[in-house]
Order: C-alpha cells, then sequence, then structure tokens
C-alpha cells in the first residue's frame, strides 16, 4: 500500500441547525489503495462524515482534502474524481439498467463514440449484463446495489466512498459485496472509504478502521492492532475434573498467575496467539496429567474493542 | 465539464422520464379538456345574460384563456412528481455528488417542466381551435395569429411554472410527500375560479369583484384573453407587460422562497 494520503481530515466538526453536534473535531487520513472502514453504531457521524466527504453537506469548521483538492474551494473538482454510493442505493426509478450507465457515463463528458462500450465494460465489471434492459425498480436489492456502483465507477474514480454498501443484503450477497469491492481495489489501485455498523463486516474488509463514537473518532487502526490493543487470545479448556492446587503451581510458574484464570470445569488461559500457541499449551496441560475435555480458543473482536473504548457494546446500540 | 453541457444533459434526461410518466401527462391534460367541453356546453347561454360585455363571442372562446390557466396551474403542481420521485429514492442526492451538482439540477428540472408544460399548452390551444373550427361556420385563426397562440402558451407556462412550480418544488424539497404537493391544487384552482376565468367581471357578485382586483391569476388572464380575443391592439400590449411584471414579481418571491427552503433541507 502506497503512503500517499488520498484524504486528509483535519478538525471536522459538523452541527446541524438543529443544533446536533454531529461530527466533533476529527482527524484522519486515508492512504491510496486502501479500504478504509469507519464503524460505528447508527447515529455516531459516520454519514455526516461521508457526506461532507463526498460534497453533500456543508462543514461547519475543520479542512478536508481529497486527492490534493481542498473541499471548500475545489468542490466541483472533487466530484469529478470520485464515485459516491449512498446509503441506499439511489437510482433513477424511470430508467432502465443500461439507460441509467450510459446517462452517467454522459455527464462525465466522455465522447458520444465511447458511450456504448463503456455501457458495455460496465455491466460486464459488475456482472449485470442479463439485466441491461430491465427497469430498475424491477431489480432485487442486491442487483441494485451492484448497479449504484456501477454508476459510481462510469468514470474511473480513484476514490470511492461508499455508505453502508451492505445494509439490507443477504449474506451472500454480502459476501459477494466484499469480493467485489476487493478485487476493485486490487485490480483498479481504487481507495474505498466506507462506513459500517457490521463489526465482521470491518474486520474482514478494511485495512484500517476507525471507531467512531458520539461524532468522535476514539480508535484508529488496523483491525488486529486494534484487537490486540484490547488484550491477548484466550484459550480455553473444557476439563473433567477439578484442578488441584499443585496443578495450579505448575500452571502459574509456567504461563504466569495473571494469565490464568481458573473455574469448576474450565480453565482460561491468556497467551499472545492463540491459534499458533494453541497446541504447545495443549501438550503442557496433557504433560500435567490434566484431564480435558475439549479447547476454544476466543480471540479479543471489534465488539471488544468498542466495548474497551467506549464503555458500551456494539451489537447493543 | 462544463455546467451549460451539464444541465442541459440532465435536461434532455428529464424530458426523456416523461415517456414513463403517461399519468403525469394525461392527467393534467384531460381534466381541463373535459372541462373545457362541459363548461362550454353548460354555460353557453351566459351569452346572452344582459350586461355581458362579451356577449359577442360565444362562451367556448371566453373560457378558453381559462382553460390555458387551469392548465398550467395543474400542469405544474404535477411538475414534482419526478422530482419526488428522484428525492425519495435517494438519486436526487446521488447526483448531487456528481458533477451535475445541485443548481444543474435544479436548473434542468425547471427547463423541463417548462418544455413539458408549454407542449401540453399548445396541444390544449390547438383542441380549442379544432373545437372553434366544429362549431362555427366560417372559422378563422384568432387575429392574433400562430405566434399569439404561442406566446399565450409562454405567459401561461411561466406562469405555472415561475410561480406554482417554485412553491410545488419547494414543498417537495420540504416534505417529500406526493399528497402535500398536490394540496397546493385547490389553492390556484380557487384563485381561478375567483377570478374572470369563467364568468365577466360585471355578471360577478360585488364582493369577487373587489378580489379580483388583487388576484395574480387575473392579470394573466387580461394578457391572454387580450391575445386571444382582441389580436395585438394596445390594451393587449399593456396587458401583456403587466402580465410580465406580475410573473417576474411572484416567481422571484417564490423562487426566493424555494432557495430558502432548498438550502435549508439540504444543510
Amino acid at each position: 500500500m502506497s503512503q500517499e494520503k488520498v484524504i486528509e481530515v483535519k478538525n471536522l466538526d459538523k452541527v446541524y441547525r438543529s443544533g446536533t453536534h454531529a461530527v466533533k473535531g476529527i482527524n484522519f487520513d486515508v492512504r491510496k489503495g486502501e479500504i478504509f472502514g469507519m464503524l460505528g453504531p447508527n447515529g455516531a457521524g459516520k454519514t455526516t462524515t461521508l457526506q461532507m466527504m463526498g460534497t453533500l453537506l456543508k462543514i461547519t469548521k475543520g479542512e478536508i482534502s481529497i486527492l490534493g483538492h481542498d473541499i471548500h474551494n475545489e468542490e466541483k473538482l472533487i466530484r469529478e474524481k470520485i464515485g459516491f454510493a449512498l446509503q441506499e442505493a439511489g437510482l433513477d426509478n424511470l430508467a432502465t439498467t443500461s439507460e441509467l450507465i450510459a446517462f452517467h457515463i454522459n455527464l462525465f463528458g466522455f465522447p458520444k463514440s465511447e458511450v456504448k462500450q463503456r455501457v458495455n465494460e460496465s455491466l460486464t465489471l459488475l456482472d449485470l449484463h442479463e439485466y441491461a434492459d430491465q427497469m430498475i425498480p424491477e431489480l432485487s436489492g442486491g442487483t441494485q446495489r451492484r448497479l449504484d456502483l456501477a454508476v459510481s465507477l462510469v468514470h474511473n474514480p480513484e476514490l470511492l466512498i461508499l455508505d453502508e454498501p451492505t445494509t439490507g443484503l443477504d449474506p451472500v450477497h454480502r459476501s459477494e459485496l466484499w469480493t467485489l469491492l476487493r478485487n476493485l481495489r486490487d485490480e483498479r489501485g481504487l481507495t474505498l472509504v466506507m462506513s459500517t455498523h457490521y463489526m465482521e463486516e470491518a474486520d474482514v474488509l478494511c485495512d484500517r478502521i476507525a471507531i467512531i463514537d458520539s461524532g468522535e473518532i476514539v480508535a484508529i487502526d488496523t483491525p488486529d492492532n486494534l484487537k490486540k490493543s484490547v488484550g491477548k487470545d484466550t484459550i480455553e479448556f473444557s476439563l473433567s475434573e477439578d484442578i488441584s492446587s499443585e496443578h495450579k503451581n505448575s500452571l502459574n510458574s509456567d504461563f504466569g498467575k495473571e494469565n490464568l484464570e481458573y473455574f469448576s470445569d474450565k480453565l482460561l488461559i491468556k497467551v499472545e496467539d492463540g491459534e499458533t500457541l494453541l497446541l504447545s499449551t495443549l501438550k503442557k496441560i496433557i504433560e500435567l496429567d490434566i484431564k480435558v475435555k475439549g479447547t476454544k480458543v476466543k480471540t479479543p473482536t471489534l465488539d471488544d474493542v468498542y466495548l474497551k473504548y467506549t464503555g458500551k457494546r456494539l451489537e447493543d446500540e | 465539464m462544463n455546467p451549460i453541457r451539464t444541465t442541459l444533459i440532465l435536461y434532455v434526461r428529464n424530458l426523456k422520464q416523461y415517456k414513463r410518466l403517461p399519468a403525469v401527462l394525461a392527467f393534467s391534460f384531460v381534466v381541463p379538456i373535459i372541462q373545457y367541453l362541459l363548461f362550454s356546453n353548460l354555460f353557453n347561454s351566459l351569452a346572452d345574460v344582459p350586461g355581458n360585455p362579451y356577449a359577442s363571442y360565444p362562451y367556448y372562446l371566453y373560457i378558453t384563456p381559462a382553460i390555458i390557466i387551469l392548465t398550467a396551474t395543474f400542469g405544474s403542481v404535477n411538475s414534482s412528481a419526478a422530482l419526488l420521485m428522484d428525492l425519495n429514492t435517494g438519486y436526487f442526492e446521488k447526483l448531487r455528488a456528481t458533477p451535475a451538482g445541485l443548481v444543474p439540477q435544479v436548473v434542468a428540472r425547471f427547463m423541463s417542466e417548462f418544455t413539458r408544460l408549454f407542449f401540453q399548452l399548445v396541444l390544449i390551444i390547438t383542441v380549442s381551435q379544432i373545437y372553434h373550427w366544429r362549431m362555427s361556420d366560417s372559422y378563422v385563426l384568432p387575429d392574433a395569429g400562430i405566434f399569439g397562440l404561442l406566446l399565450m402558451a409562454f405567459i401561461a407556462a411561466s406562469f405555472g411554472i415561475g410561480v406554482v412550480g417554485n412553491l410545488v418544488v419547494a414543498l417537495a424539497f420540504k416534505t417529500k410527500s406526493e399528497q402535500a404537493v398536490q394540496a397546493v391544487f385547490p389553492l390556484f384552482f380557487i384563485a381561478v375560479f375567483m377570478s374572470t376565468a369563467y364568468v365577466p367581471e360585471p355578471l360577478l357578485p360585488e364582493w369577487l369583484q373587489s378580489v379580483v382586483a388583487y388576484n395574480p391569476c387575473e392579470y394573466i388572464l387580461d394578457a391572454i384573453r387580450g391575445i386571444f380575443l382582441d389580436g395585438f391592439v394596445d390594451s393587449t400590449l399593456s396587458s401583456i407587460q403587466t402580465a410580465f411584471v406580475c410573473i417576474i414579481f411572484l416567481s422571484a418571491i417564490t423562487g426566493f422562497i424555494n432557495y430558502k427552503v432548498i438550502r435549508h433541507t439540504l444543510n
């Protein structure tokens, strides 16, 4: 991944006319070719931030630079260089799939002679050929999402902003969309900025995540680093009998007292990397002649990260 | 991208939408036509009422300007249908994040609605001329000629889009509700009735005669009726001037309201 900054956000603030302070002085940057996620519950300020980046909302205070352009003075240039897929697939209900793509190609000023070929390329890229002549309201939610992406990409933008791209999609369509977004990044070098309230999506798809709560970014890093910041992995051993004090002493000296938790039928051991250390840990337990019924590795989740930084569970929000 | 080119691309897109909105075209055309045919026959004897300054004209000629105004207001209220669809699907917002932005979208919408309304009015005027030809033994084109007929359509469309259209667009942004927008129609329907659209001024009740002078629809009617019945005589030219001043003044007010509502809604 390049170190070149595609987006720089400094002290960004948004106060709506209603008085709602939706975004409170946030700072972050996004590098070229990165998939950058904003994770948080509804009302956290994700959409407001993205809409300010997409020139849809006026900034109350602060600076945004997109692809080297200042958002205060070069809105128009920014609009020509980015693609923006809103939370709801905003499409023209009075057009067919290919008509809509052709209209967007015209809108971005491509010569008439190129329109047909570009429509075909878009249909191929998003696998929409079979829906080319279908009216948009007749398309399924997943297909409408793909079409929304197709029209957001007709001008080969360098940056694609996606506001909760998989909301309302079933798991199959969601997974297909993840693959598609990854391919767009890998094959076209596209930078993606997306908001989501799905932890799995942020974890699987994003190179870096900003955790946003009540208009503030409370943590920002790679998913792995964020999870590591919460604590170690836990290996859980289900036991067939209680652990003796002699066993406890041996375990304390092997793993450190602070990494152990004892229950009547369970033993929890905290380790740096549960997957890697599972076998060696199990071997030690067996050597101590502790009867084990089963094992489980628990790694911290983004929900644990959210809990650590906000005191709340994202799942409950 | 040149904003004028962008506006034209959006304008053409809007015009293409109408082929998929037949109800909008039909509804705002059929109702005035029915009223025209119905009223022409029902109130045919109005010409015989003593004191009618238009006694020398058959009633269907007298109410033609009224039907033109009614089509203009009715057609303008319906002009929000496609815009509401864009607002409610989120496509309006989607386009705002493209070179279409805000201003070209709004301007293109007004241009396309004006075009649609103008052609609808030309069609209504054509129907009225066919009716005139069928009813009279010796049909002659009005003195103002084809240009006069087109000017009538232009004045009515300007009033419809400039005044009614602006309010309708403001309401569409504010409420995003078709029902709320349609609620504007009765206001203008009443305004048309509280003018000399259907009955000449001397035949109106006294209280209504005093209201007529303050009714903006009356100034538009005056100009259209002057062109239609009298041709381009001095009094007509003066009425046309007054009508345009009235349209510009009211459009400026409704346009300002519209601007404030859009800005408020989008931020």
